[in-house]
């Protein structure tokens, strides 16, 4: 009996640490189509380069060019897309070129996870990117 | 030889009838991450320069055996990419912007060696040189220095030693080796020599002196000559800067990043006459003194400002106005750039046996507190000379960027003068020219990287020039990309725009949508912008949030 209940008790603890993994992801998805400021920001929340008080934003509408960069261009990131955005759902696959940007943009395939108030929720895997639509 | 005599007097006559700079700025010593922790007082204070230094041997070189009998092994890599005060130096400056420029010394006392100074074929030297370029590149700290001193008081390092020719050759190759990493990296600072303390009293008999100034001399790819002065009496400024300029002929530029009456302070003097009449005891030393004035500004209660000054100049021997004094040495032996001590902060008591440095400094919270603003509050001995000196300054703030240079005016000797922009190497070339009708002047249109001389002219007789300054427009930066620059100098916002190229058609800038210049004297907004014409039909729009 005592062997059942040690069983039991690891099983409930197994199931309830698997669902707190799974709200925990849940939750970071959720906190990042709230987030409101423009920025590349990795879901993990260790990383985040945002348009803000060292950072410059640059948007060029008929080439679908997005760019943050410090001032001196010392670190940027620059996003080329083929088209402006439609509908979230849609499947992007953005031209990244990047300088001592720490976050690893390889192999992520890119959603549109929101779009309102003029600005475009991105999310892969890792990543999330926050920027304006492009107005052409 | 009278011939040669007669050359070099007149050269140097030359020079020093027309000023040239006399830019006040604030020394750090091996402090460099105290400029990022003080930026807010040093964007207050107005200083164009700050400078600071890095002892190589003591944190970055690999090094074997006892001081004195060291071996170099080898470059501390790991430590070197990951240097806190050389990523704090270069924030400073990022956030201080355009119109302050940085010095950056590199400390190498060789006598902690047992090589002495290393043979320019050595292995020691490889070592050295790796150590320094792996610096430079490090956080790009090339890109954010205008001036790089390839030493820090050699007459004392090398005091003792018999190889003053083998610095002179080190120096040599050192410049030779640093100017070719300029070329191959489009790094745009100027390389000095130096720092040479007390110059005028010690040239005689020190080995080293003569031979730095000869190699500033022969060597172009040194542009100058740093100076330190630390003395007990006010002439020396004087005589330091008449010793190098007419005695060794250096027309090349002098500056001074470090210079005090340091020596002239006596910490067991007692307070005497000046105690009984301001209620403390006669036989109260100054040391003693200044722990009990530390001890009441911690307590929040800090000595009167005046009492501080007049207890200070009760001593015959302090030589009052020492930093005007100085300042007007500079100005006659047309010293570019000078930093003094800028700022002392609390720490420990002191002894009979300190050496008073803290007494130097423009700005002290040790002794007379913090303002409301929570920034240090003026050094009585020193500040009202630093103000009266940087009022004096004919040229307030230089900003260069890649395509422009902005020139803002301080006090002028007329009120009709005439600028003049020409190329540094060619005398006859006429850039542009225009009266000074503003209180500042913008030029556009410059190449990057390229050196610029901008002479002031009397406007009644255009044969005498009152004023030059040269300047060397940056670089390109190694990207297609434009970014907005946005150097604030006090009085003016500058608003600039990098990497513009041949495709560009036009530029305009924005305060929250409305169209504004590109020189303001605030900018009270949410957000800038810049918005760039292309050739092709397409713009772009570059967004920063104030």
């Amino acid at each position: 009996m005592k062997k059942i209940s040690t069983i039991l008790l690891i099983s409930v603890l197994l199931v309830s640490c698997s669902n707190e993994i799974k709200v925990k992801v849940n939750e970071t998805e959720r906190n990042f189509t709230e987030i409101a400021n423009v920025g590349v920001y990795s879901l993990d929340g260790s990383f985040s380069y945002e348009y803000g008080d060292d950072i410059q934003m640059s948007i060029n509408n008929q080439k679908f060019i997005f760019r943050l960069q410090e001032s001196d261009l010392s670190s940027y990131v620059n996003i080329q897309f083929q088209s402006a955005f439609n509908a979230a759902g849609e499947t992007v696959e953005p031209v990244f070129d990047k300088k001592n940007i720490t976050i690893d943009f390889a192999n992520q395939k890119f959603t549109v996870a929101k779009i309102d108030a003029g600005k475009v929720w991105l999310s892969s895997e890792k990543i999330g990117i926050v920027l304006p639509m492009f107005n052409n | 030889m009278k011939k040669r005599l007669l050359l070099t007097f007149l050269s140097v006559l030359s020079i020093i009838s027309t000023i040239r700079g006399q830019e006040i700025g604030a020394n750090f010593n091996e402090s460099i991450s105290e400029p990022l922790k003080q930026v807010n007082l040093l964007k207050k204070s107005g200083v164009t320069w700050v400078r600071g230094f890095i002892d190589l041997p003591l944190h970055l070189l690999e090094n074997e055996g006892q001081e004195g009998k060291q071996k170099i092994l080898g470059v501390k890599e790991e430590v070197i990419k990951n240097y806190q005060p050389t990523w704090d130096f270069i924030q400073a400056k990022k956030i201080l912007g355009d119109n302050v420029h940085f010095i950056l010394s590199l400390k190498i006392p060789f006598e902690r060696y047992e090589e002495g100074v290393p043979k320019v074929d050595s292995e020691e030297k490889k070592h050295l040189y790796n150590c320094v370029k792996l610096l430079l590149e490090t956080y790009d700290l090339a890109k954010y220095i205008d001036i790089l001193v390839m030493g820090n008081e050699p007459m004392w390092e090398h005091e003792g030693l018999s190889d003053a020719d083998d610095y002179y050759k080190f120096l040599n190759d050192f410049a030779n080796t640093l100017t070719e990493w300029k070329k191959e990296k489009h790094w745009n600072f100027e390389i000095f020599a130096g720092s040479l303390n007390r110059t005028a009293e010690l040239h005689k008999k020190n080995k080293i002196i003569p031979k730095v100034m000869q190699v500033v001399k022969n060597n172009d790819n040194i542009s100058g000559l740093d100076l330190h002065v630390h003395s007990w009496e006010a002439e020396q400024a004087e005589n330091d800067m008449k010793c190098a300029r007419e005695t060794y002929g250096i027309t090349k530029k002098i500056i001074s990043t470090e210079f005090s009456v340091v020596n002239s302070f006596k910490p067991k003097e007692t307070l005497g006459q000046w105690g009984t009449e301001h209620g403390y005891p006669s036989t109260m030393k100054l040391y003693e003194y200044l722990n009990q004035a530390q001890t009441r500004c911690n307590q929040g209660n800090p000595v009167p400002y005046n009492e501080f000054l007049s207890v200070i100049h009760s001593f015959d021997w302090y030589p009052q106005h020492w930093y005007k004094t100085f300042y007007k040495a500079f100005k006659k032996y047309n010293v570019y750039a000078i930093t003094g001590r800028f700022s002392c902060t609390p720490g420990n008591l002191y002894t009979e046996s300190t050496v008073l440095w803290d007494l130097g400094s423009i700005y002290s919270s040790r002794f007379m507190g913090t303002g409301i603003d929570g920034l240090q509050n003026p050094s009585p001995l020193v500040w009202p000379d630093f103000i009266e000196c940087q009022n004096g300054l004919i040229m307030k703030n230089l900003v260069v960027t890649q395509n422009s240079a902005f020139f803002e005016w301080g006090n002028m000797s007329s009120d009709n003068i005439k600028f003049k922009l020409q190329y540094y190497d060619n005398e006859e070339s006429d850039i542009s020219e225009g009266d000074i009708q503003e209180k500042y002047t913008l030029i556009k249109g410059l190449k990057p990287n390229t050196k610029y001389k901008i002479s002031l002219l009397d406007g009644n007789n255009s044969d005498k020039v009152i004023y030059t300054r040269d300047f060397i427009t940056a670089t390109s930066i190694e990207s297609n990309y434009k970014s907005l620059k946005v150097t604030d100098t006090g009085d003016y916002i500058f608003i600039s725009l990098n990497n513009i190229s041949d495709d560009v058609e036009g530029v305009k800038f924005f305060l929250d949508g409305v169209e504004i210049s590109e020189v303001q004297t605030s900018l009270n907004g949410q957000e800038l912008s810049a918005v760039i014409n292309y050739g092709d039909g397409t713009n772009e729009v570059i967004y920063v949030k104030l």
